[in-house]
Formats: C-alpha cells, sequence, structure tokens
C-alpha cells in the first residue's frame, strides 16, 4: 500500500467540497422556491463547461470571457426552463413527481442539443494549463486552489446576499411563504426567476471547474449531479449552511475512505460510494439531516454534563 | 373607500361566497363575523388577489382592483394580515418588518420606528428568530409588518386565533388603536362580541350570503343574530 499524506487527503477533500459547493447551491437555491428535485441541472453544470470550451478553446477568446459567458448562458438557460416549462406546470399545479419528471424530460433535450453541437466524444482544455506544485508536503494544482477560493468565496457572497441585501431576504422570505411575500408587495414571480438565474450560473461555472479537472462529456453534469443531491439531502433540504456543512463532510468521506479502500485491496472508484454511506448513516439518526439535529441543545446538555 | 360589490369568489371552480357585498370607509373598523366554513375568510382573500372572484368587482379608491395579483394590490395602499402562517418564521423580528417595508424606497428606518412605537414590545426582539415570540407578539408582528407597507387600509384575517383570553383583548385593543390613528380595517373575527365592541359596522356571513349589516349594537341586540350566527347567549 503506498504512503499515507493525510494532509494531502485533507487538501483534496476540500476540493471536493468546494466543488460540490459550487454545484449544489444552485440546486438548492431552485428546490427551496420551487420544492421539486431538478434534475436539468445536471445539463446546466455541462453546458456552463462547454461555453466555456467554446469560447477559449474554439474561439480562443480566453477564460475568463469565457467564464463569464457560461454564467451568463446557464443561467439563461435556467432561468428559460423555469419560464417555459415549470412554472406553466405549477401554474396547471402539477405535482412535484410531474415537475421533477418533466425536469428530466428538459435535461435530455438539452443535452441532445449539446451533442449536437459538440459531438458525443470526450474533450479536453487544451489551453489551460494547470502544472502542479508543491506547498510542503501536499501536492496541488493552481485550479484546486482556484475552485477552493471560489467556493469559500461563493459561500461569503451568498451568505451576505442572503442576509445582507432586500433581495436576498425577499428570497427567504419568498422560499418560506411565497403567499406572505407576495402581500407584502413581492413579485414572487421575479425574485424565483433572479434565483432560477443564479442557481443555473453558478452550476455552469462549476460544471467548468469540474471539465478542467477531469474532462468534458455530455454526461459530465450527471456526474456531480447525484453528490449534489447528497450534499443537500445530508445538509438538510433547503438549508443554505447544511449544505455547505454536507459538501464537505461528503467531500471528507470520500477522500478518507481511500485509506480502507487501499488497505483491502480494493479500487479508489468506490470512494463515490462510501459518500452515500456516510449520509445513510446520518439520515438514520437524523431523518431531516443536519439541519434538523437540534444542536443547540447538544451543546446545552454538554454544558450541563460539564457542570455537574 | 373600498368597495366589494356583488363578490362571488372561491378556488378553482368551487363557490365559497356567493354575491357578497360589503363595503369598508375611512378610519372605521369594519368586522365581518358568521359561523365556522360561512366564507369570511375566503372573502377576504378574494380582496387581496389570494382567492378567485368570479363575478362582481372590487373597488379600491375609485380604481378596480378585481382579480388583480396580491402584491399590486399591496401596492395600492392595502395591508394584508393572514390568519395563519403571518409571519416568516426563518427570519428575525426586524427582517420581517424589512419586507413589510419591501416596497418603500426610500424612509425605511423612520417608517420601522413609527410602526414599532404603535407596537413597543417588539422592540426588545428585533434581532431574535420569530420562533421566541409568543403567540400574543407573533400576531403583534403580523400587523406591525403590514403597516411597513404604509398602508391606507388593512385587512385583517382572524387577528385572535388561538390566543389566550387576555391577548384577544390586547390584540382587538391594538386594532382600535390604529383606526383611531386613521387606518380603515376590514376584519374577519371569531370572537364576535369581542370584535363587535370594537367596530363601527359589521356584516354577516352564512353560508357564503350576507344575512345582516349593520351597527354592532343592532346585532347585539337582535337575539336571532346572535344565537344563530354568532353563538352568543342572550
Amino acid at each position: 500500500m503506498p504512503e499515507i499524506n493525510i494532509l494531502q487527503i485533507l487538501f483534496n477533500s476540500i476540493v471536493t467540497g468546494s466543488l460540490y459547493i459550487l454545484v449544489a447551491l444552485g440546486l438548492t437555491m431552485t428546490y427551496t422556491l420551487t420544492k421539486f428535485p431538478n434534475f436539468a441541472h445536471a445539463e446546466f453544470i455541462t453546458i456552463g463547461a462547454y461555453i466555456v470550451y467554446a469560447v477559449t478553446e474554439q474561439l480562443g477568446l480566453g477564460i475568463i470571457p469565457g467564464i463569464l459567458m457560461a454564467f451568463i448562458v446557464s443561467g439563461f438557460v435556467g432561468v428559460g426552463s423555469f419560464l417555459l416549462v415549470y412554472r406553466p406546470l405549477e401554474r396547471r399545479k402539477s405535482t412535484m413527481v410531474q415537475l421533477m419528471v418533466s425536469s428530466i424530460g428538459v435535461g435530455i433535450v438539452i443535452r441532445y442539443l449539446i451533442q449536437q453541437i459538440w459531438g458525443g466524444q470526450d474533450l479536453r482544455f487544451k489551453t489551460l494549463e494547470f502544472s502542479a506544485f508543491n506547498v510542503g508536503p501536499i501536492r496541488m494544482t493552481m485550479l484546486w486552489v482556484i475552485i477552493i477560493v471560489t467556493g469559500i468565496l461563493l459561500v461569503v457572497i451568498i451568505h451576505l446576499l442572503l442576509t445582507q441585501t432586500k433581495i436576498g431576504k425577499a428570497m427567504r422570505a419568498t422560499a418560506a411563504n411565497p403567499g406572505l411575500a407576495q402581500s407584502c408587495g413581492i413579485d414572487i414571480d421575479k425574485i424565483t426567476a433572479i434565483v432560477w438565474f443564479i442557481g443555473a450560473a453558478l452550476a455552469g461555472v462549476g460544471g467548468f471547474f469540474k471539465a478542467a479537472d477531469t474532462k468534458l462529456v455530455p454526461v459530465l453534469g450527471w456526474s456531480v449531479l447525484l453528490p449534489a443531491f447528497a450534499v443537500i439531502v445530508l445538509g438538510g433540504i433547503g438549508s443554505f449552511y447544511g449544505m455547505i456543512a454536507g459538501a464537505y463532510i461528503i467531500g471528507l468521506a470520500e477522500n478518507f475512505s481511500i485509506i480502507p479502500l487501499l488497505s483491502l485491496g480494493l479500487s479508489t472508484d468506490y470512494k463515490t460510494a462510501v459518500g452515500f454511506i456516510v449520509i445513510i448513516l446520518i439520515l438514520i439518526f437524523s431523518p431531516s439531516g443536519l439541519a434538523g439535529i437540534d444542536w443547540g441543545g447538544i451543546f446545552k446538555r454538554k454544558k450541563h454534563r460539564g457542570e455537574s | 373607500m373600498l368597495e366589494a360589490k356583488n363578490v362571488s369568489a372561491g378556488y378553482g371552480s368551487s363557490v365559497v361566497v356567493d354575491s357578497a357585498t360589503v363595503e369598508a370607509r375611512e378610519g372605521d373598523v369594519v368586522t365581518i363575523v358568521g359561523p365556522n366554513g360561512s366564507g369570511k375568510s375566503t372573502l377576504l382573500k378574494s380582496i387581496v388577489g389570494q382567492a378567485r372572484v368570479f363575478s362582481g368587482e372590487i373597488i379600491y379608491n375609485g380604481e378596480d382592483i378585481t382579480n388583480l395579483r396580491t402584491d399590486q394590490i399591496v401596492r395600492k395602499g392595502i395591508g394584508y394580515v393572514p390568519q395563519v402562517e403571518n409571519v416568516f418564521v426563518n427570519l428575525t423580528v426586524k427582517e420581517n418588518l424589512e419586507m413589510g417595508g419591501y416596497m418603500i424606497d426610500e424612509g425605511l428606518e423612520e417608517t420601522m420606528n413609527e410602526v414599532l412605537s404603535l407596537f413597543p414590545e417588539l422592540t426588545r426582539h428585533m434581532n431574535r428568530k420569530v420562533s421566541v415570540l409568543s403567540g400574543g407578539e407573533r400576531q403583534m408582528l403580523a400587523i406591525a409588518r403590514s403597516l411597513m407597507a404604509r398602508p391606507r387600509m388593512l385587512i385583517v384575517d382572524e387577528p385572535t386565533a388561538n390566543l389566550a383570553p387576555k391577548l384577544v383583548h390586547k390584540v382587538l385593543a391594538k386594532i382600535r388603536e390604529l383606526a383611531e390613528a386613521g387606518y380603515s380595517v376590514l376584519m374577519v373575527e371569531q370572537n364576535a362580541k369581542k370584535a363587535l365592541d370594537i367596530s363601527d359596522y359589521c356584516y354577516i356571513l352564512a353560508s357564503g350570503k350576507l344575512v345582516f349589516e349593520g351597527r354592532p349594537k343592532e346585532v347585539l341586540a337582535h337575539e336571532e343574530f346572535g344565537k344563530i350566527y354568532l353563538g352568543l347567549r342572550t
């Protein structure tokens, strides 16, 4: 068995967790408002990656315009699917299952459109060079550092948006009680459309990072969608802070599972399954995920025990 | 100020309110009373765009607001306090008030101070989540939230539902106070006797139809109405 570098595994866990935050954040935002799991989110992830590819590799315009275009195009694809498909279905009182199935349909349409334009073969970002370097015992690439920094920045920005801005508070109000939000004069259609734009746009940017780290294929989004769902279920559906914790827990579980997998002589590909085993264990004890745990109560009980 | 003329309203295709006409004048507390399931709340919801008006019209300050969206109606100066889920439980008291003043572009702070002067009991909870509030405080917050939009008229759906008797009196007294301060109030209430005590005019709704309208003392003096529709003992 190769030598285990705990710091390296910890670093890799943070990279994985940050990537999951990028893709799960939009999913949790749209779920909170429209109350159905949007499977087309996978394609919002994928299309972002392809847009960056088109702008950087095919048009040669550079990475920053590429990411900006991915943000905008994925955002509009998201808001378009909400306005053209989900909102009309919601107005016809469609059930959660009907909306979920329709999202699978939307996803298939987008995926085949992608395949029609760029083909089904594996693509790689050839113009982007991310050479590896060492920081102490940790080997990293600039891409991984950017993923971590972007994840952290995003968490801070979304936290500030939700807690310090009028539009962010209106998003939380609309998610909690759309009828009451309307009676405050909030245009909930507009708020929902903004949330779909931001959610899909972030997914598109996350898709680029995933593709830059691996390869670009039309099913790229599906490889991160399931862990993204796992992250939001673990965090407690609709809980922003639970989602963040969930992303890093899954990241840690997946990467640290490499140690027992290697010692058992098993493939490290099983690490994704280990992440899901962790979720099952947590959900057995707290069906509402991390957000459902009475953390205040736990700390109080600990304090009481300490005092007595 | 507000007139609902021959309004038939309900949900989907089912008619709950049948050709009801109610009017609320400036500075008055107008109360709609009646037995459970008589369509009182549906009538209020139809006025604020949360139930469908099948026929009839709703005029506010000379403008037809029939079947407008709730946010459009609120922007015209009507505040709405629903019976249940009338505060944002995931927000703090201050954030609830800020959401109430969502439409205000300038002077949010001043408006909040004015509203808090009417509800001083909320001041000490400003940065706390709504979940720590008592039932009465929540109801006060719900009314305060609706006032943040600087409405001229308040539509209040059963403000004393599930409140302890002491709080019922407090909430109704506050509503009377608001009317004295110049707000018009159209209210639905189960506590008929107590609500009529603070009202200027009232309507009795039964099985979706208006069966009586008049001054509260007329209703209270009428033995049959009191017994049949309001559960009052004479």
